[in-house]
C-alpha cells in the first residue's frame, strides 16, 4: 500500500501545466467524440486519446510534438597511417583549408542544405605533433567537435592519424530521419577525408576518376550484389541438398 | 573515341565516347594499339563481379604510345611505346615501397567502399568495378593512365608491341602464381588451367625449377598448348574418373608439391558439385564456385604451396580447411605485383627465354569486341587469347 501511494506521488510530481492541458483536453475530446457517434468524432476522439496517453507518459506532450527530443550525439572513431614524419603530418592538418583538393570535393556533399567547410570549424587546441581539437562555430549547419591524434608509427612506417569526432545532429525528428535515410551520415565523409589526406600527403595527388570519358547508361547502376553470401540461407540450402 | 563498354551481363558495346583528358598532375594519356581481353574480364562479362555500372568502359592489358603526360610527369614523353600495368600504383605509399604493388593505398578513390566489404582496401585497376577505382580501361582508343612515371613501361626500340603486351598482366600473373609457390629442385608442379594465366604458370615453374609440371584442363587445344609450349604432362579432368587420386598415382602418393589454382571463381566441373555450385551462385548464396581450390587443397602434399591467382571476390563454402590445417599447407593469394616483374620479365622476352605471344589465337578489330567476348567466353574457335586492335576497321 506504502508503495503504491509512492508511485503515484511519483506520476503526480511529474505534471505540469502542459501535462494537466494535455490529459485534460484530450479527455473532453475523447468523451465528445465518443457521444456524438459520427464519422468525423471518431477522429476527435483518436486525436483525444492520443492526447491523453502523451499526457500520461511524456512530460512535454504538447510541445514535444514541435519540437522532438535531440538524438543521441553520434561519435566517430577512424584511424589511418601516413606514411609521412609526424611534423608534415600534423601541419598539414594544422592547416587543412589551405588543401582544398582535400576538403573540396567532400564538402560538395551539402549538409543540412549548407556546405561543409574548414570555415565552419574553429580550433580550440594544438598540441604540437601530438593533438588538435576543433568545435564547430555557433553557425556551423552540424554541431560536432573532434581530435586527431598523432603518433609514430612503428619502425618507421609513417604517422598514426586517429580521428575522433562527436556529431550532434540537430534535434529534427522526421527531418533527420530523412536526411539520414538520404546518406547524410558523417562516417562516410570523414573516411574519404582521411583518405585523401593520406593520398595527398603520399601520392601527391588525389586520386580521382572525375571527368573521364564513359558510355551511355544504359541501364541503372547495377545493384551492389552481396559479396559475402549469407550464412543462414546457406545453411537452409545445405540442409535442403 | 571508340570504346568497348560494359552494359550488362553478357552485353558489351563498342560506343563512342569522349576522348579522356588528363585530371591528375602525374597522368599520361596513352594512344591504344594493342589491347587484349582477359580471363578477369570474363569474371565481369558473367556478371559475376559487383559494382559495375552500364557504360564503363572495360579492359586492363594494353600498350600504346603515350600522347599527353601531365606536369609532374619527368620519365615518359609523348611519342614513347609503353605497356601498362592492369594494377594502378602511386610508387609512394608502404605497399608501394614494399613492392606490393597492387594493395597501393592511394590509387583507388572508392577505397573506403571495398574497406567495408573486405576491411581493408586494395589499389584501383582499370575497367575493373567502381569497388576498384571504377577506372575506365583499355579496350578502348585511348586511356588515362594515372601515376605515369610509376606503372608504364617503355617498350624497347624494334621490339613489336605484341611481344610486350602481356607484361600487362597474365605474363607477371603466371610468373608470380609459380614465384610464390617458393619451387624446390625436383617438385611437382599442377596447375588447374591452362588458359593464359595457367599456360604462363606452367612454363615459369619450369623455368624456375620445377621437376615436373602437371597441366590440367578440359579444353584439347589448350591441353596440346601446355604440352607443346611448357612441356608440361596434362591431365583431361572431364575424361580423369578422380583427379586427386591420380595426381597422387602421379608423384607416388605423395601429392604434388606445389598447386596453383589458375581457374578461379568460375570454375567448371562435372556431376553433383557443379550444379550445387552453380545453383547457390545462381542464388546468390554462395559468390564463387571455388572447384579447382577445393581440388588443389585436397591434392597438394603436406607442408607444401598451394598458390591461387585464379579471382575470387566472395565467400566460398566447403572450403576445406581443416585439410589445409592438417595439412600444413601456405596459402599464397592475390592480384598479381604486375610492376615488380615487368622489367625482369621483358629482359626474359629479349633473350627470347620467353616468346608470350604463343598464347595469341585471335586478332580482331575494336569494333568486333561483343562478337570476342563471345568467342572467348564460350572458348569456342579454338580461342585462347584475343588481342584488339582499337584502330583498325572491322573487316
Ligand atoms: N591474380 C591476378 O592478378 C590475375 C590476373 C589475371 C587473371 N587472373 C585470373 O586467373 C584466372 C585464369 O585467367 P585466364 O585468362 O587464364 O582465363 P581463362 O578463362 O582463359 O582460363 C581458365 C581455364 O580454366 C579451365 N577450367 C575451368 N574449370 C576448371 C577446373 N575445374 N579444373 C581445371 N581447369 C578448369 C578452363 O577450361 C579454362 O581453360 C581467372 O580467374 C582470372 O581472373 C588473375
Ligand atoms: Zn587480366
Ligand atoms: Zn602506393
Amino acid at each position: 500500500m506504502a508503495q503504491k501511494q509512492a508511485a503515484w506521488q511519483d506520476w503526480m510530481k511529474d505534471k505540469n501545466w502542459e501535462t494537466w492541458t494535455a490529459l485534460g483536453s484530450g479527455a473532453a475530446l475523447l468523451a465528445w467524440g465518443i457521444v456524438r457517434r459520427s464519422a468525423g468524432s471518431a477522429a476527435l476522439a483518436g486525436a483525444g486519446g492520443i492526447l491523453l496517453y502523451r499526457g500520461a507518459c511524456s512530460r512535454r506532450p504538447l510541445t514535444g510534438i514541435l519540437a522532438p527530443v535531440t538524438p543521441e550525439p553520434r561519435r566517430i572513431r577512424i584511424a589511418a597511417t601516413i606514411l609521412q614524419p609526424v611534423e608534415t603530418v600534423y601541419e598539414f592538418w594544422r592547416r587543412l583549408d589551405s588543401h582544398p583538393e582535400v576538403f573540396q570535393r567532400v564538402a560538395a556533399q551539402r549538409v543540412n542544405g549548407e556546405t561543409l567547410s574548414t570555415r565552419k570549424l574553429e580550433l580550440v587546441e594544438e598540441r604540437p605533433n601530438e593533438l588538435l581539437r576543433w568545435q564547430t562555430r555557433p553557425d556551423a549547419p552540424v554541431r560536432a567537435r573532434g581530435a586527431a591524434r598523432f603518433r609514430p608509427a612503428p619502425a618507421g612506417r609513417g604517422t598514426e592519424v586517429q580521428l575522433d569526432v562527436v556529431a550532434q545532429p540537430r534535434g529534427g525528428g522526421l527531418g533527420e530521419l530523412f536526411r539520414n535515410a538520404l546518406g547524410h551520415d558523417p562516417e562516410p565523409r570523414l573516411r574519404t577525408l582521411l583518405m585523401r589526406s593520406k593520398q595527398l600527403l603520399e601520392a601527391g595527388e588525389v586520386a580521382t576518376t572525375e571527368g573521364q570519358p564513359r558510355g551511355s547508361r544504359s541501364k541503372p547502376m547495377r545493384v551492389m550484389t552481396r559479396v559475402l553470401p549469407r550464412k543462414e540461407k546457406d545453411r537452409q540450402l545445405e540442409a535442403a541438398v | 573515341m571508340k570504346a568497348a563498354c560494359w552494359n550488362g551481363k553478357q552485353d558489351i558495346r563498342v560506343e563512342t565516347v569522349p576522348d579522356p583528358a588528363i585530371l591528375n598532375p602525374r597522368d599520361a594519356i596513352v594512344r591504344i594499339t594493342r589491347t587484349a581481353i582477359c580471363g578477369s574480364d570474363l569474371h565481369m562479362y558473367n556478371g559475376h563481379i559487383p559494382g559495375m555500372k552500364a557504360g564503363d568502359i572495360v579492359g586492363h592489358e594494353f600498350a600504346g604510345e603515350v600522347v599527353e603526360t601531365g606536369p609532374e610527369v619527368k620519365q615518359l614523353q609523348t611519342g614513347d611505346r609503353v605497356v601498362v600495368p592492369f594494377a594502378i600504383a602511386c610508387g609512394q605509399c608502404f605497399f608501394c615501397r614494399w613492392q606490393l604493388w597492387s594493395l597501393c593505398d592511394n590509387s583507388n578513390p572508392h577505397a573506403t567502399r571495398l574497406e567495408t566489404v573486405y576491411g581493408q582496401s586494395g589499389g584501383g585497376l582499370f575497367g575493373y568495378s567502381h569497388l576498384y577505382g571504377g577506372y575506365a580501361g583499355g579496350q578502348a582508343q585511348y586511356a588515362r593512365v594515372p601515376f605515369a612515371d610509376i606503372g608504364p613501361l617503355k617498350i624497347p626500340e624494334g621490339m613489336d608491341e605484341e611481344r610486350a603486351l602481356f607484361l600487362s598482366d597474365i605474363l607477371p600473373t603466371g610468373y608470380m602464381a609459380a614465384e610464390q609457390c617458393d619451387i624446390q629442385p625436383g617438385d611437382t608442379v599442377a596447375v588447374w588451367g591452362c588458359g593464359p594465366v595457367g599456360l604462363f604458370a606452367q612454363q615459369s615453374a619450369g623455368l624456375l625449377g620445377a621437376g615436373q609440371v602437371i597441366g590440367i584442363d578440359r579444353i584439347p587445344e589448350r591441353l596440346e598448348k601446355a604440352r607443346e609450349q611448357a612441356g608440361s604432362i596434362t591431365l583431361n579432368y572431364a575424361e580423369t574418373g578422380d583427379l586427386v587420386e591420380e595426381l597422387k598415382i602421379l608423384t607416388g602418393g605423395r601429392g604434388p608439391d606445389r598447386c596453383i589454382d589458375a581457374v578461379g571463381m568460375e570454375a567448371h566441373s562435372h556431376g553433383f558439385e557443379f550444379y550445387y555450385d552453380n545453383a547457390k551462385q545462381m542464388l546468390k548464396l554462395e559468390s564463387d564456385r571455388p572447384v579447382a581450390l577445393r581440388q588443389a587443397i585436397q591434392a597438394c602434399r603436406k607442408g607444401g604451396t598451394v598458390s591461387i591467382p585464379g579471382v575470387y571476390g566472395g565467400g566460398i563454402d566447403q572450403a576445406p580447411l581443416g585439410a589445409a590445417f592438417a595439412k600444413g599447407l601456405t596459402l599464397k593469394m592475390g592480384q598479381t605485383h604486375v610492376h615488380r616483374y615487368m622489367r625482369p620479365l621483358l629482359e626474359r622476352i629479349e633473350k627470347s627465354e620467353i616468346d608470350p605471344t604463343f598464347v595469341i589465337t585471335h586478332r580482331a578489330a575494336l569494333e568486333r569486341a561483343p562478337e570476342m567476348y563471345r568467342t572467348f567466353a564460350e572458348k569456342r574457335d579454338g580461342c585462347i587469347k584475343v588481342v584488339m586492335d582499337p584502330w583498325a576497321q572491322a573487316a
